[in-house]
């Protein structure tokens, strides 16, 4: 019987995060399992549905609880759960895979005012709602660095991002959501 | 001071509020709403800097963007300086500092002068010709150490910012239906026509607030009101609307395929002085479904001799100052005009009070109905006439007059004008700069003696006077036509407000002007910013240039930073004349962006500093940065490099670190090795397709060191892969490598191999690796891990076992890269600090060290190891860096191997891998240094081969390296030398292994 | 930048989002032992380089993740159309006559 434990650490991805009262606010998400769910529709399917969800249709996410699942490309789904619940049964033999990824990605959630206008800072897409209404999920860019961003509500957005790029990509949000906040007063 | 040249009026001033500022040392005062130029020439200023070439005194000439001559370097209000700014663009605040350019000691005095009058040397070419060595600078010695510099020192603009800018610089992306550049009357009248349809609008305009020429009208009447009233009406009813952006202050500099349009948003100054925090420039980059180009028209200048004195300006700039403001331009006013829009302005000024003596018309017909109210207020109007020189010291003084007849001759007598300014109206260039950066064509129009643009499907459509269609009428109805045209809306009735307007002919001359005597003879300038003149042109064409571009090139007209925007057209003319060909035959020089000059830090944006890219550190970095480490770049990643105790250099902390890691054992955070999962029934297929090693036998628990091709047959990429279950692979790649290995996998699925079943997933940041390398590796793992016998039979090298460290899952590998007995403990990536902290503690106990990259590299060399990008460069096989004995035995095809094969690849004689011992054991070699056959070879030897790595061993007690050297492994014994700057270097060819040759001690 | 849609996300999206790859329809062969030096040549470095219309690939690789061809304008950048890997090589000629009657 090993003595030594150990408890995990997500301040090692070193963020600092500013809210900027009336322009947005950045959090970060909880610590969470995730999974990288890759395969044929019909597999896709079957991933899913281990998580108790339904497979994304395009560029869109399906919910249910706490857990979510992403579509990232035709044979590519991001998937979410809140630690603790029992372990996951994916089922062995299927024609996809599923890999965890739980460590790999950092959630960040921003929500307000100019939520919106902070993304287009530096996010090539069209974020207007006609473009990227309420529950659309599209991997992109942000600056220099890859996001995959799910829009929750008209100005609340949630991030996940490769942990090592994030704190470049806070910097990022926070300078933009910093200028915006000087324009807007203007 | 006074403001001697102000009057009343001035539309853009807010008279109440009075802004100081410096220029060149002197204290002025403006007002809010001031340009630096608007100022300047209120207080009487006409001298504003010196010609690039010749130092002649220089005024401002414009009163926008296209200006050539008032160019300053500013403090921003944080302190930031600018050099080369538009004085007309700068806009004034409180506290404002800027200076002239392009003279010393003073502007008043400028030495350079002298440069006037040696102006014979600088004749068109004179670059080319001079600067041209090895003749001349080799022959000329006294030329090129004495002359040459000076002369390179007196050209020349602004001088660069010696401070790192102090200023932010803003970002935005942006979409929009339908993109409208330019606020003038088209630009109004366009976005307002697509806001009534719903659409979204995008409105930039360059200037500080909108209306473009109608600020500066001063006779049409829009619906019974000034005209600028109307503009004024217009964006109230823009701005109340939610579908539509304003954008003041905002150049659309480049316009990039498929409707991409770059605008820079400048903030403006005096709201900076307030807040700080602003930025000081927002890039806006947006993609429009449609845009329509309004930017309007510039002016021509007059091409005269001696058209550049301080007090010649543009005719309609000079209306512009005094509508938009009230300056009065100068005490004794003469205007020089080829087209109607001088008269006007000349009654204008008149009504303000200006002393207009006399307006000299080129042409012969004039209407009456434009003479007669000059002639009214006593202004003298004289038709079929030119000024063909001026004089004047740091200000204009007079002008000479001759008439010009029907075909163009001038006459015989000549009379002096005394004068103080004049304004000069050459016709009005329609700015087809934006269409034609869109690659829009233009065609000649002789009615119009313009380059107009032609309309392509889906292109940018241009309305008003960029288009041709001057007037105000025509331009608000162009702009209307044009919005419901780009957004596909059928054509409405008329709705074109009432205007009021004088038909005015603004088609004026290309060109020079009609001159007496030698045309080589003075300077008449074409294009004032590059000091070019028509007698330039005609040098140009007289050494036989012949095409445009060859004479914007010799003469650099139109090559300045305002890129020929008053000059371009008269330059197209004058060579036409030359040359005795039409003007569409010469053909017009490509319009390039940015429009006006962008700044660097408006395209850098947060990319600077530590945001430059992103800096990746991995979970274990900040106990490395605890205990003092010294970091290295990796890619974007930092990476420890070594772990210096108090009082070592790098050699010493390198030398403590690998004799710690073969005595006891050492710690790598490896955290930055490239992963990915290969999972699927086709997993070890696609493997043996991917690598040169064979998959399909290796059985799960099991590791195998794999080498990737590219189709050429060289190596471009390595790691460890395990087989952690019978359709599941743990590929590990280099830690630069991860990213193109991945793509380069995933290129293969998707296009060349679509049937296997086999799905990838990047887990570089999943895990944190921590490597224990070193005989006590094991008793340093084994009191922290459940589920995984660590005894030798049970773990043996290349095994792989899943199991749990300090409560966590874990991934473990028994590998080495330093030929060491070595594990590689995979944790979440959150754990990873926590564990490493924990084996630490472990390592402490038996002596053991943290160790870096440096002496990972040391390690692998004293073994022979090989790392992709350090011995391999993209030109070397696997058989070259001796790995011949990885290929999996009777394998199918895979990617590189039909390369193998081909003669080059196969023949004898290629560079091979060795070690390399030096004859002295303290000589480090210099990686990357040649090896030769001879002692002090001389320059031009064909070199053998080349150093790889080269590294001082602790452990070996000497220098080691290793070195691809021809046929090298026929050489093995033979000595070979390394020249160096102090003297060759002998060393002997040797085996690339200098540690534990048998590799036994991996198995302990 | 370029506005490109991506046969996938049946969506424009700008080209900051795309990674070019070079010329399409570009078969490895089935069998490359049984070519000779000069096909596996063509092969390895052998490219077109027209001016004018051009099928070439491109990865979404920031979006995604997926191969996919394109038809552009080596001139004006003009993109006549997406279409997935895998799918033949269109006709450009006739969707060019098409397109005009």
């Amino acid at each position: 019987m090993v003595e030594r434990r150990v408890e995990p650490s997500t301040a090692t991805v070193g963020l600092m995060l500013p809210a900027f009262a009336d322009v947005a606010a950045l959090t970060q998400t909880e610590r969470a399992e995730r999974w990288t769910l890759r395969g044929p529709d019909a597999a896709l399917d079957g991933l899913c549905a281990a998580l108790g969800l339904a497979r994304p249709q395009r560029l869109r996410a399906t919910v249910a609880g706490s857990r979510a699942a992403f579509w990232l490309g035709p044979d590519e789904i991001l998937a979410l759960a809140e630690l603790g619940a029992a372990p996951v049964d994916f089922g062995a033999g299927s024609d996809g895979a599923a890999v965890e990824v739980g460590d790999k990605f950092v959630g960040l959630d921003l929500a307000g005012r100019r939520a919106d206008a902070v993304l287009a800072s530096h996010c090539p897409q069209n974020l207007s709602l006609a473009a990227f209404p309420v529950g659309k999920v599209s991997r992109t860019l942000y600056a220099k660095v890859e996001i995959v961003l799910w829009r929750r509500g008209a100005s609340s957005f949630r991030i996940e991002v490769v942990r090592s790029f994030a704190p470049y990509l806070v910097a990022a949000l926070t300078a933009a959501a910093e200028d915006l906040a000087a324009l807007d007063r203007r | 001071m006074s403001a001697s040249y102000r009057i009343s009026g001035g539309s853009a001033l807010k008279r109440e509020r009075t802004v100081r500022f410096r220029f060149d040392g002197r204290d002025y005062v403006g007002h809010q709403g001031d340009t630096l130029a608007s100022a300047l020439l209120a207080n009487g200023v006409g001298l504003f800097g010196r010609s690039f070439k010749y130092h002649r005194p220089r005024g401002i000439v414009s009163a926008g963007a296209e200006e050539p001559n008032a160019l300053v370097g500013a403090f921003g209000p944080t302190g930031g300086f600018t050099p080369n700014l538009r004085a007309t663009q700068v806009e004034l605040f409180d506290g404002l500092v800027a200076e002239s350019q392009n003279r010393w000691p003073s502007l008043d005095f400028d030495v350079g002068a002298i440069n006037n009058w040696l102006s014979p040397l600088f004749m068109a070419g004179f670059y080319y010709k001079t600067f041209m060595g090895p003749k001349a600078a080799g022959g000329n010695w006294v030329w090129r150490q004495l002359f040459e510099p000076a002369i390179r020192a007196a050209a020349g603009l602004g001088s660069p910012p010696t401070e790192p800018d102090p200023d932010r610089y803003a970002s935005m992306f942006a979409y929009c239906d339908l993109l409208v550049i330019g606020g003038g009357a088209a630009g109004l009248a366009a976005a307002e026509t697509a806001a009534n349809s719903g659409a979204q609008v995008i409105l930039c305009d360059e200037q500080a607030e909108f209306g473009g020429w109608l600020l500066s009208e001063a006779q049409a009447e829009i619906e019974g009101r000034a005209a600028r009233d109307w503009a004024a009406d217009v964006v109230a009813r823009l701005r109340g609307r939610d579908n539509v952006q304003l954008l003041t202050r905002t150049q659309a500099f480049g316009y990039f395929p498929h409707d991409f349009v770059g605008l820079c948003e400048t903030i403006e100054d005096a709201a900076r002085c307030r807040n700080p925090a602003l930025p000081r420039e927002r890039l806006w980059q947006v993609r429009a479904g449609r845009v329509v180009v309004a930017t309007g028209a510039i002016e021509r200048p007059l091409v005269f001799v001696d058209n550049d004195r301080p007090g010649i300006m543009l005719a309609g700039a000079a209306q512009t100052y005094l509508q938009r403001w009230g300056v009065m331009p100068g005490r004794r006013i003469v205007l020089f005009t080829a087209c109607d829009s001088a008269y006007p302005t000349a009654l204008a000024l008149a009504e303000a009070g200006g002393n207009v003596v006399e307006l000299i018309d080129l042409r012969s017909n004039v209407a009456e109905a434009l003479s007669a109210p000059l002639r009214a207020r006593n202004i003298a109007v004289s038709v079929g006439a030119a000024v063909t020189g001026s004089r004047g010291g740091l200000r204009l003084n007079s002008v000479e007059i001759r008439s010009v007849d029907r075909n163009g001759q001038t006459g015989a007598m000549a009379r002096q004008l005394a004068c103080d300014t004049l304004l000069m109206s050459g016709g009005w260039t329609p700015s087809v700069h934006l269409h034609s950066q869109a690659r829009g064509k233009v065609a000649w129009s002789e009615e119009a003696k313009a380059f107009l643009p032609v309309a392509r499907a889906g292109g940018p459509i241009s309305a008003g006077a960029c288009a041709g269609k001057f007037g105000l009428r025509a331009a608000i109805r162009s702009g209307a036509d044009a919005a419901l045209a780009a957004l596909g809306a059928p054509p409405t009735v008329d709705v074109t407000p009432a205007v009021a307007e004088p038909a005015l002919d603004l088609t004026g001359m290309v060109g020079r002007v009609p001159f007496a005597g030698d045309p080589r003879r003075g300077k008449a300038f074409v294009d004032f910013q590059n000091d070019v003149s028509a007698r330039d042109l005609l040098l140009a064409n007289q050494e036989g240039m012949v095409s445009i571009e060859h004479v914007k090139r010799f003469t650099t007209t139109g090559m300045a930073t305002d890129q020929g925007k008053t000059s371009n057209l008269n330059a197209l003319a004058i060579v036409a004349s030359n040359l005795g060909k039409p003007v569409p035959a010469v053909g017009l020089t490509t319009f390039r962006m940015p429009y006006t000059p962008v700044s660097f830090g408006s395209f850098a944006g947060i990319g600077r500093g530590d945001q430059f890219d992103p800096i990746r550190r991995t979970p274990i970095d900040g106990w490395a940065q605890a205990q003092g480490a010294v970091f290295e770049d990796v890619g974007t990643w930092k990476r420890a490099r070594y772990f210096p105790k108090p009082g070592e250099d790098m050699h010493q902390a390198v030398a403590r670190e690998c004799r710690t890691v073969r005595q006891s054992v050492g710690m790598l955070d490896a955290s930055t090795l490239g992963k990915i999962e290969v999972v699927g029934p086709d997993a070890a297929e696609f493997l043996e397709r991917m690598y040169v090693n064979s998959w399909r036998k290796l059985a799960p628990g099991r590791c195998r060191y794999g080498i990737m091709l590219n189709e050429a047959g060289y190596v471009i990429d390595d790691g460890v892969i395990a087989r952690v279950a019978p359709d599941r692979f743990h590929v590990t790649t280099t830690t630069g490598g991860a990213p193109r290995v991945l793509h380069m996998m995933e290129d293969y699925l998707q296009t060349e191999w679509p049937d296997l079943k086999v799905w990838l997933t990047s887990t570089t940041e999943q895990w944190a690796v921590i490597a224990v390398q070193g005989p006590k590796a094991r008793e340093v793992l084994a009191p922290l891990i459940e589920g995984v016998d660590l005894a030798p039979k049970a773990l043996s090298h290349m095994a792989y076992a899943e199991g749990r460290i300090c409560g966590v899952k874990m991934k473990l590998f028994r590998v080495s890269f330093t030929g060491e007995l070595g594990y590689e403990v995979n944790v979440p990536a959150d754990y990873g600090r926590a564990v490493w902290e924990a084996i630490w503690e472990q390592v402490e106990k038996y002596g053991g060290c943290a160790y870096g990259t440096e002496s990972l590299h040391v390690l692998r060399a004293e073994k022979g190891f090989i790392i992709v990008g350090q011995e391999t460069d993209g030109t070397v096989t696997p058989d070259d860096v001796g790995l011949s004995w990885a290929f999996g035995k009777g394998k199918g095809d895979f990617v590189g191997k039909r390369s193998l094969s081909r003669t080059d690849l196969a023949a004898a004689g290629r560079p091979q891998m060795v070690g390399l011992l030096t004859d002295n054991p303290a000589i480090v070699l210099e990686e990357g240094a040649q090896i030769v056959a001879m002692v002090n070879a001389p320059i031009g030897t064909e070199a053998l081969g080349h150093v790889t790595s080269a590294y001082y061993s602790s452990n070996a007690g000497r220098s080691i390296a290793l070195a691809l050297v021809a046929d090298g492994r026929n050489r093995l014994g033979t000595k070979l030398h390394v020249p160096m700057p102090g003297g060759s270097v002998s060393v002997t060819l040797v085996e690339p292994v200098f540690v534990d040759p048998k590799g036994e001690r991996v198995n302990g | 930048m370029l506005n490109i849609r991506c046969p996938y996300c049946e969506e424009d999206r700008p080209e900051i989002e795309f990674r070019n790859a070079g010329e399409a329809h570009i078969a490895r062969p089935d069998e490359p032992d049984r070519v000779d030096d000069r096909q596996w040549a063509d092969f390895l470095y052998t490219r077109d380089n027209p001016k004018g219309w051009h099928a070439e690939r491109w990865r979404h690789v920031h979006g995604c993740g997926r191969f996919f061809n394109a038809v552009r304008h080596s001139v004006d950048d003009r993109i006549l159309l997406t279409y997935k890997a895998g799918e033949p090589k269109p006709d450009i000629e006739r969707m060019l006559r098409e397109r005009e009657a």
